[in-house]
């Protein structure tokens, strides 16, 4: 909650300040943006940490194997920095290079999810 | 969460807009252009900083 309402107060007070300064060099104004994500990232990353704790509860109460939630995990995490990453480059302007940067996540996130998919297979392979 | 650093980087930006208009106007365009990459450059070594941290947390936390 107070992380939270942290996060809204520093998110408002840097656009405010990046809209200042955006007029006279707007690169000054990319680098502030990308420091926000940094900061408020990291203060979100760092509260995520209790869910992740919950999470390893979770799997070791279902006795389900660390390969199939991991693949999960994995794919959160790239989809998060993969959406920032396209978002900031498109705010620069730079949308063809947004669209690498989110299909080179989208692709790293069907590469991390394989072994869970190919447990399916051999699930459904077992079944037939 | 750091405000201080996102203060920083604002009143580095204003500041180098000032210095901009300041040499432009006196004719001293290069030296203007100069100013703006050097600014650029200082904020981009500590931005980089934290996007490293932030980074490495992502990286542990999500066991990439």
């Amino acid at each position: 909650m107070e992380t939270a309402l942290r996060a809204v107060a520093v998110g408002v007070t840097a656009a405010v300040a990046a809209l200042l300064i955006k007029k006279s060099n707007p690169e000054l104004a990319l680098l502030l943006a990308l420091t926000v994500v940094a900061c408020i990232g990291t203060a979100a990353v760092k509260l995520a940490g209790a869910v992740g704790g919950a999470i390893g509860e979770a799997e070791r109460l279902s006795g389900l194997s660390g390969a199939i939630f991991s693949p999960v995990l994995k794919c959160v995490g790239i989809g998060v920095v993969a959406k920032l990453g396209g978002d900031l480059c498109r705010d620069a302007g730079q949308s063809a290079v947004a669209s690498a940067v989110e299909l080179t996540g989208t692709v790293g996130a069907v590469v991390a999810a394989l072994p869970l998919l190919s447990t399916l297979m051999t699930m459904v392979g077992e079944m037939l | 969460m750091d405000i201080d650093l996102i203060f920083k980087i604002a009143a580095v930006g204003i500041l180098v807009a000032v210095l901009n208009i300041l040499l432009t106007r006196s004719g001293r365009e290069e030296q203007a252009l100069m100013t703006t990459i050097a600014a650029l450059v200082v904020v981009l070594m500590v931005v980089v900083q934290r996007i490293s941290v932030l980074f490495d947390l992502i990286r542990s936390l999500f066991s990439l």
